[in-house]
């Protein structure tokens, strides 16, 4: 079945977990941000955000190895 | 895939494969990404507990130059939180006395009082800073450390780092 699976939902996959991992490293930047500026709850939100576009790639990416 | 009609020159004159050489498929890149978007939040993880841990001097009170060695519209440097440290005293009025760390917040060159602007500059990039420390033109984009200052018996005190500029 898995053979049979359309490319386009992999590739859909894998353009969803680009997106959220361009989104990590602008947070990561902003996490730095904090740093420098003294700021532990900046870098700790965006940190938690950051934490939640991994889990999402994830799942992404199990729905994928179901498929 | 046994459709040799079609194979490139190159193929023909180097007919060596390797096992898997035709399966870099996206989903071996979706699984290095997915990695990598782990590491990347474990990463921000540190900085942040880093961020948390780490211990900031906002230094000691400590005396710094009789007010009346400052002339008025002029500046003093000194060292302050810690003997490496460079701030800069300045006085843009007879009564008014400001302190601040002297690094740029762009790339840490040390800024100057231009009393005839009445502004704070950083000769490296041109980044200038007004009296309340906020940056008003060039590449800084955060405000210069703000160190309390107060006059007590005609002698400039340093307080400690201010929380914000």
């Amino acid at each position: 079945m898995s053979r049979n699976r359309p490319i386009q939902v992999t590739t859909a996959v894998l353009v969803y977990v680009i997106l959220l991992f361009s989104l990590q490293i602008f947070l990561l930047v902003v996490a730095v941000e904090g740093f420098l500026e003294h700021d532990a709850s900046l870098a700790w939100s965006a940190t938690a955000i950051s934490a939640l576009l991994a889990a999402g790639s994830l799942l992404f990416y199990r729905h994928l190895q179901r498929g | 895939m046994s459709d040799t009609g079609h194979a490139p020159i190159w193929r023909r004159d180097f007919p060596y494969t390797s096992e898997g050489e035709e399966r870099v498929t996206r989903r071996e890149f979706a699984r290095y990404l997915v990695a990598a978007s782990v590491a990347v939040a474990g990463s921000g993880g540190i900085v942040s507990l880093w961020a948390s841990l780490r211990s900031v001097n906002t230094g000691v009170e400590q005396e710094i130059v009789a007010i009346d060695q400052v002339p008025v519209g002029g500046s003093h440097l000194f060292q302050y939180p810690g003997p490496e440290d460079p701030a800069i005293l300045i006085r843009p009025e007879a009564e008014t006395v400001l302190g601040f760390g002297q690094k740029c917040t762009h790339l840490g060159c040390v800024v100057f009082w231009a009393a005839e602007d009445k502004l704070l500059e950083c000769p490296c990039h041109e980044g200038v800073f007004d009296l309340s420390g906020e940056p008003v033109s060039g590449p800084p984009d955060r405000p210069l450390s703000r160190i309390d200052v107060e006059v007590r018996s005609g002698v400039v005190w340093a307080l400690g780092i201010g929380s914000e500029a």
